[in-house]
């Protein structure tokens, strides 16, 4: 079981009422916490535990963002699950996809491939406007669930807690540790006969389907999808959760999430230069809190 | 005009090198991946544009190739240095750099989309072969050459080349026979930085500065050196050739699959030599 249990029983006991709570405003605020939290969980799986920094990433964010966006728009699906389904399987197939290119490469080879593949999916989104409204995007994008504001939210939560519990299983299961096997020494691991290529595809494509679940939910909440889900800027994002918050914990992406989006949003108001403050915070994180703040607090806890 | 585009190509393969050749001088060396880079190029490329209005191109593009190639040392002493080894950080701390470029340069230029003019002496078109074809552009492949074959030579002629190609094998032994490695690595990130640099004040002609080249042209020098292999001068060359005509002949032929092209060259090469044509893995 995992430690620390009550506390997150505490946070999700609190996550139910801040709707109650807060204001419209501040909950939607929660709302694109949780979303973020998951893709930062999602990218977590990937660096944190299988050791594997792929900017691809974003693909499966992007993907199923622009499938709700398509399909919504064109008027081909209106049913919630239909949709939930196909942006689910876009994204988990291009990953498959992209996937195997990537992992012909290892180490900074496969970090510079999967920008490349990121790239060019962006770049493609861009050309393809009869589809995908090119730089403008797709907008206008309505749920076909009338659930209004609150129940949004409550949807996100589940996903959230869903996602949660996934990453709560991956840490003490069997496939997590030989994952994070590979991470500490991979060819170890395939000394001791396990099929590393298969474990590392795997884990790409579970990190995609929390990914894509976390693009299917925001497209919605924002009403939009452009080349932007398919970009530098999203991954960047996402990637400094991870490091502000911790590597390889369970709550340090979400916590990292917490952070930035609060940051973001109070920021927005004095200044443009969000951009700037991001990229000095990178800096600042890479060079002298490489670790995030759950794994200083948890040592400091510890003595 | 098949041949005029083929000019293109090479055109475009000459500033994509001057870029694979600056990622090399990081990598090759230092181990350095500069996600940086193509940062480097929009700045210089602004600089350049922004200055040939007032005070002429060519003081424009010496002024962006310096600035460049000093912000690169000061990014390096500052900031590099002392991660020295540590790939992955120094890959993320250059990925956060792409953050604050982005926000200053938009910040000085407001999002403009800029090209600088070409100087008057080059500025004209020389006839050959049944085509005509603009000085500026030929100019550019001869002034590469020139600096490929340079570097070429200093790597594998040069008593500079065999040190820094000793220094790559095994750092260590180099410092232990007495040569100081420090200002070789300074210069050959200044060196690197000021490549970039050359890159976008000549690039930015016909491709423009604008918010957005930096990641396009560090993606395209990425796919280089993934299918030249990281490790290798030659491969940047090989590789600069073949993404700058796969990118340009596909625009000019297939236009509705222009980034199909050169994604199905790096999936050729992954799929066949995922170490890159002529790469070691160092």
């Amino acid at each position: 079981m995992v430690r620390n249990f009550k506390a997150y029983l505490c946070l999700l006991a609190f996550l139910i009422c801040v709707p109650v709570i807060f204001s419209p405003y501040y909950t939607s605020l929660v709302v694109k916490i949780m979303i973020f939290g998951i893709f930062a969980m999602s990218l977590d799986i990937l660096l944190g535990y299988t050791g594997l920094l792929s900017f691809g990433h974003i693909i499966g964010w992007g993907i199923a963002s622009y499938a709700v966006g398509i399909l919504t728009s064109q008027g081909i699906v209106s049913n919630f699950f239909v949709l939930l389904l196909i942006a689910l399987f876009a994204g988990i197939a291009f990953n498959a996809v992209v996937a195997v290119l990537a992992l012909r490469t290892s180490g900074l080879y496969f970090v510079l491939v999967t920008l490349a593949l990121a790239e060019i999916a962006r770049c493609v989104a861009v050309k393809w406007h009869s589809i995908t409204g090119g730089v403008d995007g797709i907008s206008g994008i309505t749920l076909p669930l009338e659930i209004g504001e609150t129940g949004f939210y409550y949807l996100t939560f589940i996903f959230f807690v869903i996602c949660l519990c996934l990453i709560c299983w991956l840490v003490d299961s069997r496939f997590g540790r030989v994952l994070m096997g590979i991470r500490e020494n991979e060819p170890r691991m395939q000394a001791l006969g396990y099929d590393t290529w298969l474990f590392k595809y795997i884990a790409i494509l579970f990190a995609g389907f929390m990914a894509s679940m976390a693009g299917f939910l925001f497209c919605l909440f924002n009403r939009y999808v452009g080349p932007g889900d398919l970009g530098f800027g999203l991954s960047g994002e996402a990637l400094l959760m991870v490091l502000i918050g911790g590597m390889g914990t369970i709550i340090g992406p979400f916590i990292g999430s917490v952070i930035l989006v609060v940051l973001k949003n109070a920021l927005s108001m004095y200044t443009t230069h969000w951009m700037l403050i991001l990229g000095i915070l990178f800096v600042f994180c890479v060079k002298f809190f490489p670790e995030g703040l759950v794994t200083i607090l948890k040592k400091k806890i510890s003595r | 005009m098949f041949l005029v585009q083929l000019l293109n190509g090479i055109t475009w393969s000459a500033i994509l090198f001057l870029m694979a050749s600056g990622f090399y001088m990081l990598f090759g060396l230092m181990r350095i991946i500069n996600m940086a880079h193509g940062s480097f190029y929009m700045f210089a490329g602004y600089i350049t544009a922004a200055l040939t209005l007032t005070v002429g191109f060519w003081i424009g593009l010496l002024v962006g190739v310096v600035s460049i190639a000093i912000i690169g040392v000061l990014i390096y002493v500052g900031l590099l240095k002392s991660l020295h080894k540590q790939d992955l950080k120094q890959l993320l701390l250059t990925f956060g750099l792409i953050y604050v470029f982005l926000d200053i340069t938009q910040w000085l230029w407001h999002g403009q989309v800029l090209f600088p003019f070409k100087p008057d002496i080059l500025d004209g078109s020389a006839r050959f072969l049944g085509i005509i074809y603009p000085i500026y552009q030929l100019i550019i492949i001869a002034i590469v050459i020139i600096i490929g074959a340079a570097l070429w030579l200093i790597q594998d002629k040069t008593k500079l080349g065999a040190i820094i190609r000793a220094g790559v094998d095994d750092e260590e032994m180099v410092r232990g026979l007495g040569i100081n490695l420090a200002p070789i690595f300074l210069g050959a990130f200044a060196l690197g930085a000021a490549l970039a640099g050359f890159a976008g004040g000549m690039g930015a002609v016909f491709t423009g500065a604008y918010l957005g080249i930096d990641t396009e042209i560090l993606t395209l020098g990425l796919i280089i050196v993934v299918i030249g292999g990281l490790g290798s001068l030659q491969g940047a060359m090989l590789g600069s050739l073949l993404i700058g005509l796969a990118d340009t002949l596909g625009k000019a032929y297939l236009p509705d699959f222009a980034s199909f092209t050169i994604f199905t060259v790096m999936v050729l090469v992954l799929v066949f030599r995922p170490s890159g044509l002529l790469g070691k893995q160092t």
